[in-house]
């Protein structure tokens, strides 16, 4: 046993701590440096949805009916495998339209219908109430249990001031007006609670592992040696298979994760911190695993647990909901069970606070504000500044709400196990489904829809499973669950037309389901919606088409500035009021507020703001009546959806064509360098050719010149000239035709002839034909060659030129005498490989890629040998027409090898090229 | 065109937006397989009397199966550009 006083303190202690976690959330926030700008720390605060209900619930569960109780877990998982798709559709409808609560969103999606929210926040209410008495019930069982572990259990005072559930109820209410009821904010979003509840996530997390990891290693000897143990009791080896020696309920089964499929969306408090209290989109990338993976941690040890309590407890009668206090206290580890009581008031204390102020925002703002409205002393003409009423409002709904919960702990709860309770309220707001999943992706769900089937769904529930849970605990007669109203057996709440073989739950659900879904649709079905509704339901349902700029705005009439501004001031604050204006001013380009146009957009800018203060119900309202509106038809809807349209088509139109000019831009900046440098290369090429046709030409002329003014010039003389200018001809001649053949071959207009070339047979004429050449310069030739070659598909001619052009070239470098030159001739699988190797200085290394370029030639400027410098360039052409490549290996000294390579089947066309087969 | 370019015409596939990209349908199909794999008749199929390394097959599976889902929710989601 704890000292009552050492509870106390400790737990105050945590409350205290907490706040100063939160303190320090809504102080960097107002700093600008969010504490909860993060994804883990947004997944954390997800995790809110683990409860009191998870922290002593699950093992009550477990302990009764092995995994039934990991339906609630599987269900919130599978909808966040969804999450993506689905949350982040409500995060951007709830960020450009400013809602702040459920209420407010389904209201919004409906024509901003007040009947409607107002009723959304009463099932709320009515929903809700059950889930915090059920957080109230386990934290003052765990307080009695931990002080007084004699009374097992629970036992509530005989009067109220004797009752710790109603002391707890008190500070629990108190901390949420702290937290969420101190100031005003447009958004409803509070840094500093979320901060507060992600670090409630961590604690009860690590106190519930610690827990788990001291029974199972602690009293046991190991996850192995509990499971062999429990195993050798047959009422707990059932606990660990499916059946249980019963029939497996699979419809139970399917409903409750469906149930908790849709209550970790649409239980206020978690569409709070999923929605409303999100940071960026971007984060929920990392919270739809991260919160999974939660569940599953902090559930890994409850079915130990369980079985440890069963097993360690034995005969002994104990409520299993407690073993996570009762099996440390009975261990004697005070301080352990200490800390799991403050882990489980962690849990109970993050629902009730975000829970109470998401609800209490929207009682606030959906059912009284609109009421207020109407009274003459709040009418919307009337000069008060209202933020205070509204936080006064605020506060009142959350100790309202905490003390139904209380009356309901004493009303039901004592009867019921903690996961009933919580199951009764998942069922309640299982009844938003059908029209905000509807309104997300339905166009055709209408504000008529949407009420009967909230209605219906909502009665239904009522019907069928809160009045037998309140006749069940002694409150009403159970006569007419047994044999139904007036005695109508058909009406029996728990039986409806005779309806039989599902648990109460799955039969609420059922019904409540049915009839909601029958009704919304079926009434949505029935008359086409008013304009008003249609432009909504288009604005929430194409929400990712929509940007800031081109929503359309439906709104028609007539606004005067100074109209709207008071109601801001009225409902903000005088200060923020002017600086909302000032900043919508100079947004707007306007050079003061006074200056600002009151055109449609202003309006929609004043009435979102004011959504965020007062929902958008009231907010509708409020303009309504500070502004002169036309009603709108449902074509002036469609009319404004078309300009808004159009504006966004052409402004697509223009990024489009901006984006292709851009392209364009590019691509002609890249083809002017292509033509610069093609340019350059022409002039050098230019400036080539001339000099090398200037020297013969030069030679020639003086010559000519010379036996012109000589008429005595002797015979052997001017035949000596005479033969030099031939020669000097001759290679005018061959430097013009190997120019034209080189352009030729670059245009693609040279012909080639194709055929099936003898290659042996090729070399060997080539080397026959330069044989005159070779002998004149002492060089003995070599040639080695297989003895039968596959013919090539090529053209003769060209190769041919190749060959002579490598030979030549190796005849102008051999030393003098004792030369050496040898061909080579070889294949494989690819292709032909021929080398022609000299023994002559060989090439530089810098030169070697250069020789292939035109007009380079090998040798410097001094001793550079006859010839064009267009005979290797040439070469290359050719190979590389037919699909090979030419290159050199050489060191200097060692001689040089010209090695080209021709595949046998590589002929690639180029594109103007003509190609003719066989016309040799 | 013949027609008037509405709202409606200038922007096809609007509708198919929400439902578009291979990572949506990824999710789906993964939604549906935890789906599947939880309910009847496939979860009745571990319901054995075995241990998977002295914890009883029954839990276990479930466990495990529940963490493969979440392994492979947290892979798509960490690594959206691998489509």
């Amino acid at each position: 046993m704890v000292s009552p006083a050492a509870v106390i303190a400790a737990s105050f202690a945590y409350l205290l701590l907490l706040f100063a976690v939160a303190y320090v959330g809504d102080w960097r926030a107002r700093q600008g440096r969010s504490v909860i700008d993060s994804a883990w720390i947004y997944a954390l605060s997800m995790a809110v949805y683990c409860t009191a209900w998870t922290y002593f619930g699950s093992v009550g569960r477990a302990a009764s009916g092995g995994v039934w109780f990991l339906p609630i877990y599987l269900g919130p998982t599978l909808a966040m495998v969804l999450g993506w798709v689905v949350i982040r559709k409500m995060i951007r409808i709830a960020r450009v339209y400013r809602i702040t609560s459920i209420a407010d969103f389904i209201a919004s999606r409906y024509g901003k219908s007040p009947l409607l929210s107002g009723l959304v926040t009463l099932i709320a209410v009515v929903g809700i109430v059950p889930y915090i008495a059920l957080q109230l019930k386990a934290v003052s069982a765990g307080y009695t249990l931990l002080t007084a572990p004699g009374s097992a259990g629970l036992a509530p005072g005989r009067h109220w001031d004797s009752d710790g559930a109603f002391y707890v109820a008190l500070i629990l209410a108190g901390f949420s007006m702290v937290f969420g009821a101190r100031q005003l904010d447009t958004t409803e979003r509070h840094e500093g609670m979320v901060a507060a509840i992600a670090f409630e996530s961590l604690v009860k997390l690590v106190a519930f592992l610690a827990v788990g990891v001291f029974v199972v290693y602690g009293l046991f000897d190991g996850l192995t040696d509990l499971f062999a143990r429990a195993r050798a009791v047959p009422a707990l080896a059932n606990l660990l298979r499916l059946e249980q020696g019963a029939d497996f309920s699979w419809a139970q089964w399917f409903a409750q994760i469906l149930l908790s499929m849709l209550s970790v969306v649409f239980l206020p408090r978690q569409f709070q911190v999923m929605v409303v209290e999100n940071v960026r989109e971007s984060h929920l990338r990392r919270a739809v695993w991260v919160f999974p993976l939660y569940m599953l941690v902090i559930n890994l040890f409850v079915l130990p647990i369980a079985l440890g309590g069963l097993l360690y407890f034995g005969s002994t009668p104990m409520n299993a909901e407690n073993f996570v206090l009762s099996l440390p206290l009975a261990a004697g580890q005070n301080a352990l069970a200490l800390f799991a009581f403050v882990g489980g008031l962690s849990a109970a204390t993050g629902m009730v606070i975000v829970e109470t102020i998401a609800v209490s925002t929207m009682v606030s703002n959906e059912l009284v504000m609109p009421l207020l409205l109407r009274t003459r002393q709040f009418r919307p003409g009337a000069g008060h500044d209202l933020t205070r009423v509204l936080l006064g409002v605020r506060r009142t709904a959350i100790l309202g709400l905490m003390l139904l919960g209380y009356s309901y702990f004493h009303l039901a709860g004592e009867a019921y196990a903690l996961v009933s309770i919580g199951l009764v309220s998942f069922a309640a707001v299982a009844q938003f489904a059908p029209a905000l999943l509807g309104g997300l992706y339905w166009k055709g769900g209408s504000p008529t829809g949407a009420l009967a089937g909230l209605l219906a769904g909502f009665s239904m529930w009522v019907y069928t499973l809160m009045l037998p849970s309140i006749a069940k605990s002694g409150w009403l007669g159970t006569d007419f669950l047994e044999h139904g109203p007036w005695g109508l057996t058909l009406l029996r709440p728990e039986q409806l037309l005779g309806l039989r073989g599902l648990d109460g739950l799955t039969h609420s659900l059922f019904w409540s389901m049915l009839v909601n879904i029958v009704a919304y649709v079926g009434i949505s079905l029935w008359r086409a919606p008013s304009g008003q509704v249609a432009s909504q339901a288009l604005l929430f349902v194409d929400v990712y088409d929509r940007s800031a700029a081109s929503s359309p705005i439906f709104w028609r009439g007539q606004a005067k500035v100074p109209d709207l501004l008071r109601l801001c001031e009225r409902f903000l604050g005088a200060g923020k009021a002017r600086s909302l204006f000032e900043t919508y001013a100079a947004r707007a380009g306007a050079a003061q507020v006074d200056a600002i146009r009151a055109d449609a957009r202003l309006v929609h800018f004043v009435e979102t703001q004011l959504a965020g203060a007062v929902g958008s119900a009231s907010a509708r309202l409020l303009v309504a009546s500070a502004v002169e509106e036309e009603s709108l038809t449902a074509e002036d809807v469609l009319r404004m959806l078309d300009e808004a349209s159009q504006l966004r088509a052409h402004s697509r139109e223009l990024e489009e064509k901006s984006e292709s000019l851009e392209r364009a831009t590019a691509e002609l900046r890249q083809a002017n360098e292509q033509l610069k440098s093609l340019d350059r290369l022409k002039d050098d090429f230019m400036s080539s050719v001339t000099h090398e046709l200037r020297t013969p030409l030069t030679s020639i002329r003086a010559l000519a010149e010379l036996m012109r003014d000589d008429a005595q010039m002797p015979p052997a003389q001017r035949r000596q000239f005479i033969d030099i200018i031939v020669t000097e001809t001759e290679r005018l001649t061959r430097l013009v035709n190997q120019v034209l053949d080189m352009a030729k071959i670059e245009s693609g207009h040279a012909q080639w002839h194709t055929s099936d070339v003898d290659l042996r047979a090729l070399v060997q004429q080539a080397v026959s034909t330069t044989t005159e050449l070779f002998h004149e310069r002492q060089t003995q030739v070599d040639v080695v060659m297989p003895d039968q070659l596959p013919s090539l598909r090529c053209d003769p001619d060209r190769l041919m030129q190749v060959l002579l052009n490598l030979l030549s070239n190796a005849a102008k470098f051999v030393p003098v005498p004792g030369g050496r030159v040898t061909v080579r001739l070889d294949h494989d699988a690819a292709g032909v490989t021929i080398s022609v190797r000299d023994n002559g200085p060989g090439v530089p290394r810098e030169q070697q890629a250069l020789i292939f370029e035109r007009f380079r030639q090998g040798g410097d400027g001094a001793n550079r040998p006859q010839g064009t410098g267009l005979g290797l360039p040439i070469s290359r052409q050719i190979v590389e027409h037919f699909g090979g490549r030419i290159w050199i290996e050489s060191k200097p000294r060692q001689g040089s090898s010209f090695v080209f390579q021709l595949p046998w089947h590589g002929l690639a066309p180029r594109p103007g090229a003509t190609q003719q087969g066989d016309t040799t | 065109m013949g027609w008037p370019e509405t709202g409606r015409g200038a922007d096809p596939g609007k509708e198919a937006r929400v439902f578009e990209g291979l990572g949506t349908q990824r999710l789906l199909a993964l939604f549906f397989t935890g789906w599947l794999l939880f309910s009847f008749p496939l979860l009745g199929l571990w319901d054995r009397d075995a241990t998977l390394l002295g914890v009883p097959l029954f839990p276990a599976a479930l466990f495990i199966l529940w963490a493969l889902l979440i392994a492979t929710l947290a892979w798509w989601m960490e690594h959206p550009d691998q489509k």
